[in-house]
């Protein structure tokens, strides 16, 4: 028993780990290097591979007939030679694309007078950039989320930021204006969040049914292509709600609603107060006359009583 | 072929989600523009300016683009088995038409927004301070005939949401503050009279 219990745990562990990569893999990172920055990826791949300095020297001699050290001090004070970087940026990118291991394909631009390369890198290419101090700081590096996952993850981010926004709008409002009150507050946050809910939510099925369809025609998505449908679908839903609630007065009935309790709730406080307060002179009041009715009856030593 | 079911699903849902969505905002669109247009003609002294019902146009011509986007996709899905170079081609043409459409969505708002501003400016209404009223309501921008009116309390405590009616009962409101000022008025100008005669009475009997 306990040996099945431990198997199923470390079935759903693994379960779980494959779950995460395959998240990660969803996403895609754009890479932007300079001739500098794809050497030092360069040699960071080398050593990770188990290849001593004068070896990554003789290669990196080999591929672009430069001498390593020197490239890495010229481009290091940011006057390398234009030709240089070219070559350099074409042998190092051919030999890094080898084998689809970092990247699949790749392009060069021209900037400045500074040529760059620019790829889609996959997991790897991620573990060596995040795992260079140099790579770390300098790389510049594009997020693409690409994947329903990476939708969605969009789709939470906006829901989030409307949802602070419009509840600190509110919140100020409340704070500073003595006609804003506490039920205008309520209803406007309240719709308010079921809205941007329901805008949220059709802009993200929108958006990750047009990746499906796209995906199974094509073979791929272009990404921007989702998110465009999801940020028009969001403001076409946000429109139409908004549009309804103008038109039925719904957040006004709900301020009119919110109000109405809050008179019913100060009359039922006001007449339960006024009750107790009846109650309690009333009794005090009965008091008063019993005693004093004791004492007359006393005084007087008469044999019958005035009261009760 | 999973995929591919999917896939058909999704295209039959989306052009469910768009057809509606189109239906909706064909009987909403109009019924907003026309209160944004009966306020801007209408002379009233506070006028509530919505700036999100300008994306509308764009948002259905964007919709009416997703709409035969999914149609012609789930016909395709039903017509062909893989993934091919033609599907890649239509992908890429209708990718092409969803992106000049979604650009226009936010031409579309500025233009008839900058339409809508400069007919208010020209009717005589200036903007009340973003801060003054409908301060929660990002896409809403309140103008006046009387600036002094941004900042009055009774304006203030009407004009909340920014919904269509607001500006008609801050029209009703300064209508009714006008006939109490001029019944004021009156009663005042009677009590002068009053005093008046009163004065000249005992002018008379001394």
């Amino acid at each position: 028993m306990t040996v099945y219990l431990a198997q199923q745990q470390a079935q759903r562990i693994q379960l779980q780990q494959q779950l995460e990569k395959d998240l990660a893999e969803s996403q895609a990172d754009i890479y932007v290097l300079n001739a500098r920055e794809l050497t030092e990826f360069w040699l960071t791949v080398q050593r990770h591979e188990g290849k001593s300095q004068p070896q990554i020297d003789t290669l990196y001699k080999e591929l672009t007939g430069l001498n390593l050290t020197q490239q890495l001090l010229v481009s290091g004070r940011d006057y390398g030679a234009a030709a240089n970087d070219v070559a350099v940026i074409a042998v190092l990118g051919t030999d890094l694309k080898r084998g689809s291991r970092f990247f699949e394909t790749y392009r060069t631009v021209t900037q400045n007078g500074r040529t760059y390369i620019i790829f889609k890198g996959n997991h790897r290419a991620r573990l060596i950039i995040k795992g260079t101090r140099y790579l770390a700081t300098n790389t510049v590096m594009l997020k693409m989320a690409i994947g329903s996952e990476g939708l969605k993850k969009s789709a939470k981010t906006g829901f989030l930021v409307s949802v602070v926004f419009s509840t600190t709008l509110h919140s100020i409002q409340w704070l500073f204006e003595d006609e804003y009150r506490w039920t205008n507050w309520l209803a406007g946050v309240s719709t308010d969040l079921i809205k941007i809910a329901i805008a949220s939510t059709a802009g993200y099925l929108a958006s990750i049914g047009t990746a499906a369809i796209m995906t199974a025609i094509a073979g791929a998505t272009i990404a921007i292509v989702p998110l465009a449908v999801g940020v028009a679908v969001c403001i076409g839903v946000g429109f139409a709600l908004n549009a309804i609630d103008n038109h039925f007065q719904i957040t006004q009935s709900l301020i009119r609603h919110l109000e109405h309790k809050e008179r019913e709730v100060k009359r039922a406080a006001s007449e339960g107060i006024y009750y107790i307060i009846r109650s309690a002179t009333e009794s005090v009041k009965r008091q008063l006359v019993r005693s004093a009715i004791r004492k007359l009856n006393d005084l007087t030593k008469l044999p019958f009583q005035l009261w009760n | 072929m999973e995929l591919k079911n999917k896939a058909i699903t999704a295209s039959i849902g989306l052009a469910g989600f768009s057809l509606m969505l189109i239906t909706l905002m064909f009987w909403l669109f109009p019924l907003q523009f026309e209160n944004q247009l009966e306020a801007i003609y209408s002379g009233r002294q506070l006028i509530v300016i919505s700036g999100a019902d300008a994306y509308a146009p764009g948002v259905i011509l964007f919709l009416v683009v997703l709409l035969l986007f999914s149609i012609k996709s789930t016909f395709y899905l039903i017509r062909h088995q893989q993934p091919s170079v033609q599907g890649q081609r239509f992908v890429k043409a209708f990718s092409v038409a969803l992106l000049f459409s979604f650009a226009l969505v936010f031409l579309g708002n500025y233009l008839i927004n900058g339409y809508f501003e400069s007919e208010v400016a020209e009717n005589g209404y200036q903007p009340c301070p973003a801060s003054a009223l409908l301060f929660a309501r990002v896409t809403y921008s309140v103008w006046t005939l009387n600036p002094a009116l941004c900042y009055d309390t009774d304006v203030r405590h009407i004009v909340q949401r920014g919904g269509w009616n607001e500006s008609k009962d801050v029209e009703q409101m300064l209508q009714r503050r006008k006939k109490q000022q001029e019944a004021q008025r009156q009663f005042q100008l009677q009590e002068e009279q009053l005093k008046q005669q009163r004065a000249q009475r005992a002018a008379e009997t001394k």
